[in-house]
């Protein structure tokens, strides 16, 4: 294995190219149209266009994916997250095609994908699953829907990521949640299939990070705390989790482990679990990278990517589970184009002004550079911020500073938000459940602005009345440049 | 001269005078006055008499995004002396994202109820459904068609009004 091609985009991109560029493989990006100027295609040794903005079109077009392999004499595909990382065709494709799946095999990731055959299995291998519908479900949903009971969970069979999902409360809010998640899934996966399961109200998101090499030598390092979502879908993402216990961790770990061996699993994976008062349940396997995989790799000192890389050379995992410890805590905040103050609307635009924090303990994640438009064709994650220090309250401290020195302007971003998230009471105490936004931020709306902040705008139209001229192009303005005389180093 | 700005839903004045680094005014109808220097293009430093507090800048035409005190701002410069910003009466039913118009259920003339789903948007891989505010009838429908793109605050459902 010599050259890698990473079918994807964005930060994780560029973050599965470096880790290439360290074990010494080349590396080979495809972009769609406007991601042609992107960080990921500049990183990489070659690139290669795979067509116009539309997902379907390139990024999630395994033709063309499988082309520009063969074009650029590639020995393995790497998929990243998101797009085609959980399609099984896709991997047995690559395959066929002769090229080596960075990840489990096709036959692993139609199982786990497979929700309601995932959930028997896993029911079979001794995992707690939700209770549920056995089945999908194609029609006779009311009838269904009231056998398990309401409120309870629309959701995508082939899922992920919380695309597709939908929580029912009462029969008349049925038929628009069902729509909604067929629409939403079939436009994420390509498939509108759905399961149902009664709802778990106010549950934590705990999953654990597992890695298994091609003889089914099998490890876990420990939990992922992800209960603080929005829409469905994580922001911030700790390890350890504050509500597990060493023991806890063991049976959760150990749950993890035999999930994956009980699907003959290979590569990165994870098992995600709901928890509540000391209980959890199986809800899916990830059988690729996932967004926040970067908390495990800093308070386990890992490289899961370079680790994923290895065991598909073929490489065995040397790591034996009594030998992996947890150091300290971690935490990420995924940082978005969106508005929180807008319920969460993705907030397209050009990123004008971009500086990211630095010092001891901060990792960035980041796809984006200066001068970059971010589009509305695809997810709106910019960067995520990652801070590890040696305790949890450390490590909130270090990364509400981090928060605070990250400049992105241009596109609204959640920044403001991910920092107020890190200055409540209950987060602090790591009170935590998936409803903690709606319970805690419903009605959030940014502080209005100090008055440096209304000095430096108003500065712009002073009365000086020669800074017009001057504040077009580039280096937009220097109103006082020429006129001398003013502090410097105040 | 005085200058307002819209930043979010809240509207502020300014009027400032700068001289050899040193600025005097009002903000919001409060004198203030301080230093005030550029360190580098787009980088600021100013001291209101409470320390000094850096300030990323950037302008383009009447929009100004500043970050300072670990917090950015988006501000649009606006005409100076109004009577309040006009409403957004509910009878106009505006784009709240870009992105792409997936589906228009109405016609001109359609009569709608409280709650009907008038239209589908989609940006990012997310589905947005825009609902009647009320019943009423349907005045005035966007002439971009569905799978064609909308801008923000784009009009694209008027209904009749009452």
């Amino acid at each position: 294995m010599r050259r890698v091609l990473v079918a994807n985009r964005g930060e994780i991109a560029c973050r599965i190219i470096r880790s290439c560029r360290e074990l010494g493989l080349a590396t080979v990006a495809v972009y769609s149209d406007p991601d042609s100027g992107s960080p990921h295609v500049r990183l990489a040794d070659d690139a290669v266009s795979i067509g116009p903005a539309a997902p379907a079109e390139s990024y999630l077009n395994v033709k063309k994916l499988i082309a520009a392999a063969r074009s650029t004499r590639t020995d393995a595909i790497h998929p990243g997250y998101g797009f085609l990382s959980e399609n099984g065709d896709f991997a047995a494709a690559v395959e066929e095609a002769g090229f080596v799946f960075i990840g489990p095999t096709a036959k692993t990731i139609r199982q786990m994908g497979d929700k309601s055959a995932a959930k028997a299995l896993m029911q079979a291998a001794g995992v707690p699953v939700i209770p549920g519908h056995a089945k999908i479900v194609e029609k006779g949903f009311t009838e269904i829907a009231a056998e398990i009971g309401y409120p309870l969970l629309v959701k995508a069979a082939a899922g992920g990521g919380g695309k597709g999902m939908r929580v029912v409360e009462s029969k008349n809010n049925l038929k628009a949640a069902v729509e909604a998640a067929q629409y939403e899934a079939k436009m994420a996966f390509g498939d509108g299939r759905l399961l149902l399961e009664q709802y778990i109200n106010r549950p934590r998101h705990i999953e654990v990070q597992i890695l298994a090499d091609s003889d089914g030598h099998t490890v876990h390092f420990g939990e992922r705390e992800c209960s603080v979502q929005r829409r469905h879908q994580k922001i911030i993402e700790e390890a350890p989790s504050p509500a597990i216990t060493p023991e806890l961790r063991e049976a959760m770990g150990s749950a993890a482990v035999s999930a994956a061996e009980a699907v003959g699993y290979r590569n990165a994976g994870t098992v995600e679990f709901l928890f509540k008062d000391g209980e959890f349940w199986f809800l899916e396997m990830n059988t690729r990278l996932q967004v926040e995989h970067g908390v495990t790799e800093l308070v386990y000192g890992v490289d899961l990517v370079k680790w994923q890389l290895r065991i598909a050379a073929g490489e065995r995992l040397t790591l034996q589970q009594a030998d992996i410890m947890p150091r300290g805590h971690a935490i990420e905040c995924r940082v978005y184009a969106e508005d929180p103050a807008r319920n969460f609307l993705p907030s397209p635009g050009h990123i004008r002004r971009l500086h990211e924090p630095v010092g001891p303990g901060i990792r960035i994640d980041s796809g984006i550079t200066e001068g970059q438009q971010i589009g509305s064709d695809y997810d709106p994650l910019l960067a995520k911020l990652l801070a590890h220090d040696a305790s949890r309250d450390d490590t909130l401290d270090r990364m509400t500073q981090a928060l605070g020195d990250y400049v992105i302007l241009g596109p609204t971003t959640n920044i403001a938000h991910l920092k107020a998230i890190l200055r409540h009471d209950a987060f602090r105490a790591g009170d935590l459940d998936t409803h903690f936004i709606e319970t805690h931020f419903g009605d959030w709306a940014p502080a209005t602005p100090p008055l440096e902040a209304l000095i430096a705008a108003g500065a712009t139209r002073s009365s000086s009345g020669r800074q017009t001229a001057q504040m077009t192009g580039r280096d937009p303005w220097s109103p006082w440049s020429n006129q001398g005389g003013w502090r410097q180093g105040v | 001269m005085i200058e307002s700005y819209r930043c979010g839903d809240s509207q502020h004045t300014v009027e400032l005078r700068l001289r050899a680094g040193e600025f005097s005014g009002e903000v919001d109808g409060e004198p203030v006055e301080g230093f005030l220097a550029e360190l580098e293009p787009g980088l600021l430093e100013v001291d209101t008499g409470v320390g000094t507090v850096q300030v990323h800048l950037v302008q383009d035409g009447r929009r100004i995004w500043v970050h300072c005190r670990g917090q950015a701002w988006a501000f649009e410069r606006v005409a100076t002396v109004r009577q309040g910003e006009p409403e957004v009466a509910s009878d106009q039913l505006l784009s709240p994202i870009t992105g792409k118009l997936v589906e228009l259920r109405v016609s001109m003339g359609d009569s709608v109820v409280k709650g009907d789903t008038l239209a589908v948007l989609e940006a990012m891989k997310m589905e947005h459904r825009l609902h009647a505010p009320r019943d009423g009838v349907i005045a005035q429908i966007t002439s971009t068609e569905p799978g064609g793109q909308v801008r923000e605050r784009e009009l694209l459902v008027e209904l009749e009004a009452v």
